[in-house]
């Protein structure tokens, strides 16, 4: 015990006789206004843009606006207390934020503070939110798949690791089901998933967080929220937060996915400080940087070299749109920026597709090249013949007489858009899509009740399972499916169709005569 | 009168270069500070502002309103000001010819600004020698003395937009640091 005391003694006398009291020169300035989440700043003639500035009670805020005789901040904390006069210090920091696997499991403000109330965080290391994308030499094509365990999306619209692939569409159809289905399926893939919450009412995130803790993700995701709640200022550097987390794992040769849910209220955040710091306004408000703001968080995720360790960094960013309107400003922008959107719409939410995807105006501009050769092989006309059903669909409601061909048409459709449908909280494994994407592009399914769509797709999954193990098993590791593995698949199936399926369910059989 | 920000302050630049012309003919810059100050103090009530730039009123209504409300406050230099400002619309640019006349009188004037902070009140053999080191030639220095108990002992200088700490209250925020 002594000499424990002693060690103490000597290690606060080192301390103190190292303590360094050099007087030095800070540079300062002085409230003039204050309010909305912004303060203008009289002074900090050295102050650098993006720099932290410290006000009273330990209250940080970004330097945003350098004038000539002022500064613009926006103020990343409770701004109460601050008042005109106050002196504000620049701190020669940039914001900075934790990063590391201890993050976790865990929820962090846009600070990286956490706020799900268990403790604080022990991170070692600490990293700038905002960084210049990796350049073009550290960077390696997209070819390796990030499944998203959704049938119409991996099988027409795959995402690769290292893509950046946008979810838009309406208000409360599914864009958050996508998103979360996919962290979901991530649970044994390695993968760490980072979801940033922008703009959402807490009851939300805290909805978010409760699904992913039921279905077992939450210990490979880590949740960064800037609710409606807080200020603006916290809302714009959220996802710069996030993505500095997220590049952790990237550059550590890992592969890591980040949700940002969503962008449209991030450009909301971003055009309200903009128009406080008194920026001039353009179109529909929004300031003139809008497009760089988000080019410049998209651009950070990347597929590294194997030089440089070889990690990703996949985004699925969220888009919400008004009515269906592709054509404004934030969504035209975000569109052209990303490699590819998911489309979610509205009229086939309604009509009880889930998840709502419309595969016709959704698009993946470089994950074609990471898909398995197996789910390319089976879903290669899905898109074509999906495209025919709506066209002959759109003719067939005028109730015309329609020849043989055509009703084929339209019965293969109607059992595709079946199989794509798919619960929520449900991903699949590829080798059960690959299965059940082949019971329609086979014609397994043509002829049977719609109704008994789902259930045949159970059935016929448990019975691959039973009886062509081998076969599954060949699918889920190799991902691939040669000309007799194919062969043996369709043969499978259709035993199962004639022999158990339709031999146990002989009153709704179809007449398999023509 | 077509507003927006590069406006504003094109016209901010013209009324501080006027003010800076006429405190440097008359020599009477502390003067001018103080009744800018007072000036901002007034313009920024927002009771006053209601007042004065009420919708509605004619320039002459609002420079007779502005004249009632400030008499005994602001001096002539500074009602003489809020004229010019109302007559052009302009009477919310006041905290920014404020801002402006302290920085450019600083960097276009002979003026420094020097803000002592003490916990306890300093004697006057302190203040001047102070006073002594900071004084630059050919400037004139505008000199406050401010009490603050929360620094613990010592004083904080500030000189312009540059601090120098010598509290008592700097020094065991640095052992906090070390120690933690």
């Amino acid at each position: 015990m002594a000499t424990n005391s002693n060690d103490i003694t000597s290690l606060l006398r080192q301390r103190i006789d190292s303590l360094d009291t050099t007087v030095r020169d800070v540079n300062v300035g002085t409230v003039v206004e204050v309010g909305d989440g912004i303060a203008r700043i009289f002074g900090l003639s050295e102050a650098l843009a993006g720099e932290l500035l410290e006000f009273p009670g330990g209250v940080v805020g970004m330097a945003l606006n350098l004038e000539e005789d002022s500064v613009g901040a926006v103020l990343l904390g409770p701004y109460a207390q601050i008042k005109e006069g106050d002196e504000i210090r620049t701190t020669g920091r940039v914001a900075e934020v934790p990063v590391g696997e201890a993050l976790l499991g865990r929820i962090v403000n846009a600070v990286g503070e956490p706020i799900d109330g268990r403790g604080p965080i022990d991170t070692e290391r600490t990293d700038v939110i905002e960084k210049v994308a990796p350049g073009v030499t550290l960077r390696a094509n997209v070819d390796t798949p990030l499944q998203t365990g959704i049938r119409a999306i991996d099988s027409m619209i795959p995402v690769g690791r290292g893509q950046r692939e946008l979810i838009i569409g309406d208000r409360q159809i599914g864009k958050t089901a996508i998103a979360v289905d996919t962290i979901i399926n991530q649970r044994d893939t390695g993968v760490k998933c980072i979801y940033v919450a922008i703009g959402q009412k807490a009851g939300q995130i805290a909805s978010v967080r409760a699904t992913l803790e039921e279905y077992g993700a939450m210990q490979h995701t880590v949740i960064v929220a800037a609710g409606a709640s807080d200020p603006a200022g916290q809302q714009y550097i959220a996802p710069f937060t996030g993505c500095t987390i997220g590049e952790f794992f990237r550059d550590d040769g890992q592969d890591a996915l980040i949700i940002y849910d969503d962008l449209t209220k991030h450009a909301w955040a971003y055009r309200e400080i903009s128009l406080l710091l008194r920026r001039p306004p353009g179109r529909e408000a929004f300031p003139g940087d809008i497009f760089y703001l988000h080019s410049r968080l998209l651009e950070r995720a990347a597929r590294m070299s194997p030089d440089v360790g070889g990690g990703s960094l996949t985004a699925l960013p969220v888009i919400e749109t008004q009515e269906g309107d592709l054509t404004t400003y934030v969504p035209t922008n975000v569109i052209s920026i990303t490699d590819g959107q998911i489309y979610v719409e509205p009229d086939l939410f309604n009509a009880g597709n889930r998840p709502a995807v419309n595969v016709g105006l959704s698009v993946s501009r470089v994950g074609g090249d990471a898909q398995t050769q197996a789910m390319r092989a089976v879903a290669g006309g899905l898109r074509l013949e999906l495209a025919q059903y709506r066209e002959v669909a759109a003719f067939a409601q005028f109730g015309s007489d329609l020849d043989a061909s055509t009703r084929r048409q339209l019965d293969r459709g109607e059992r595709l858009m079946e199989i794509l449908k798919q619960g929520q909280y449900e991903p699949q494994p590829v080798e059960d899509q690959v299965i059940s994407i082949r019971c329609g592009t086979s014609g397994a399914a043509d002829g049977l009740p719609i109704e008994d769509t789902s259930r045949f797709l159970t059935e016929v999954l448990e019975y691959m399972r039973s009886s062509q193990a081998d076969l599954v098993k060949v699918i889920a590791e190799t991902g691939k499916l040669n000309d007799d593995d194919l062969a043996k698949l369709d043969g499978a199936l259709t035993s199962f169709r004639k022999d158990h399926f339709l031999a146990s369910n002989v009153e709704t059989a179809p007449d398999e005569t023509d | 009168m077509r507003r927006d920000q590069h406006s504003d302050r094109r016209r901010v630049r013209q009324y501080v270069s006027a003010v800076l012309e006429t405190a440097e003919e008359g020599d009477d810059w502390e003067d001018w500070e103080d009744e800018l100050i007072a000036l901002y103090r007034v313009a920024t009530d927002a009771a006053v502002r209601a007042v004065v730039t009420r919708p509605g009123a004619s320039a002459d209504e609002q420079q007779s309103d502005f004249d009632v409300i400030s008499e005994g406050i602001v001096g002539d230099r500074g009602r003489s000001v809020g004229h010019v400002l109302i007559q052009d619309g302009t009477f919310d640019l006041v905290p920014a010819v404020r801002v402006q006349f302290i920085r450019r009188s600083e960097t276009e004037g002979p003026i420094d600004r020097v803000t002592v902070r003490s916990a306890v009140p300093m004697s006057g053999a302190d203040l001047d020698g102070l006073r002594e080191q900071m004084q630059t030639q050919g400037r004139r220095m505008i000199f406050h003395e401010e009490l603050d108990p929360t620094i613990k002992g010592g004083f904080v200088l500030r000189h312009g937009d540059w601090r120098r700490d010598f509290s008592v209250e700097a020094r065991l925020d640095a052992l906090k640091q070390a120690l933690r």
